[in-house]
């Protein structure tokens, strides 16, 4: 089960399992989509997994990128949670936001 | 291969495959969560009766063929209730059953009674299908207070970035039907500890094994690496091996060398009371 990364603009959109074997590939197009010092929202809807490796391949890509900012859009319940334990639910450069309407 | 032999799991793959839809989307039809899915389709967690319509519509089959799949009904039982249900038109019995009030057990009570009534049905097939629907709940109560069966499975594993997707599968089915919340939390100690093995070993190192015990009240999983790495693990860097989840998430957990192989492991602690587990 591999991760499907689509880029459009400022939007990434997740989907499947992130881990360490896809993690490099994520924090790449994370770190281009942020480029210049922008805004980047990652549709977490479709992850159905990640770990540490995957957390923290998003977190050094916005933080490569002086002036990014992420926003992570429904992210599931039990990652929040993870992240909460990593110290990830308090950055300036990372921001949540629940699925609209 | 025959309808008969797929399981549910293979089923619902298959028909979200078919659709060419995500696991998240696939559960938003189904209205579950998608980690409730997602184990479902892994076939280490059970869709609940107030289900078992949903489901069985999205796949396009009746109930009854569905829980065919799922050891719920044997083939006779099945067979049984098709011949009476089957008079009322394809997937027409759990249409008419999805409008009567209540859970999956008391709809299809209602429908029945109702049917009787209305003389669509007689009673003696009336009673026939009351006797499989009895035992269909036996046997689901039964499933529930069972939870998941003793389990120890060995894996070998690559020494590379796609071993710890086969150590969370791997996991997730030795462990089927602990408690949701456990069984995510046990995949995401499987991935931590397994990438923080082939992080630590070298590039020409062989393979990793995997050790997993499930057993009534803890579940336990090793990760063997044939070499000692020159240094422990560190904790808190950004580069695999953070042990922050591990401390936070395990009821107990370390690492040993163990003669010429070194052992990392972690134990969750299973809810033993509530298992209802006979002796």
């Amino acid at each position: 089960m591999t991760a499907r990364i689509t880029a459009e603009g400022r939007t990434i959109l997740l989907e499947g399992e992130i881990d360490v074997a896809n993690a490099p590939e994520i924090a790449e197009a994370i770190r281009t989509a942020c480029a210049g010092g922008v805004e980047v929202a990652v549709d977490m809807g479709g992850v159905t997994f990640i770990d540490s490796s995957g957390l923290h391949a998003l977190h050094r890509a916005v933080a490569s990128q002086a002036g990014a900012r992420l926003v992570l859009v429904d992210v599931p319940a039990h990652v929040l949670r993870i992240m909460g334990i990593l110290g990830m639910d308090r950055l300036r450069e990372i921001r949540f936001r629940s699925r609209a309407g | 291969m025959s309808d008969q032999v797929l399981s549910l799991g293979e089923r619902l793959k298959q028909r979200r495959e078919e659709l060419g839809i995500s696991q998240a989307q696939a559960a938003r039809e189904l209205e579950v969560a998608r980690t409730a899915y997602r184990l479902w389709e892994m076939e280490a967690a059970k869709p609940a009766p107030d289900r078992w319509r949903l489901i069985s519509r999205w796949l396009g089959m009746s109930v009854a063929t569905m829980l065919l799949a799922e050891d719920l009904v044997d083939e006779g039982e099945a067979r049984q209730a098709e011949v009476i249900t089957g008079r009322f038109g394809p997937l027409r019995w759990d249409e008419e059953g999805g409008r009567e009030g209540g859970e999956y057990f008391d709809q299809e009570r209602a429908l029945i009674s109702r049917a009787v009534h209305e003389g669509r049905l007689s009673t003696g097939e009336s009673a026939d299908l009351m006797a499989v629907l009895e035992r269909i709940q036996l046997r689901t109560r039964q499933r529930r207070t069972t939870g998941w069966r003793d389990a120890e499975l060995r894996k070998e594993l690559p020494a590379d970035p796609s071993a710890p997707a086969l150590a969370r599968a791997a996991v997730v089915v030795a462990a089927a039907g602990v408690p949701e919340h456990l069984l995510l939390d046990a995949e995401l100690l499987t991935s931590e500890l397994v990438t923080n093995a082939i992080v630590a070993s070298p590039d020409d190192a062989e393979g990793i094994t995997l050790h997993v015990l499930v057993s009534e009240d803890v579940l336990r999983l090793e990760v063997v690496e044939p070499t000692v790495p020159s240094t422990g693990p560190p904790a808190g860097a950004a580069d695999g091996r953070d042990l922050r989840l591990v401390i936070a998430l395990a009821s107990r957990w370390g690492g040993a060398r163990e003669g010429d192989t070194y052992v990392t492991w972690f134990e969750l602690d299973l809810p033993r009371g509530s298992s209802g587990r006979p002796a």
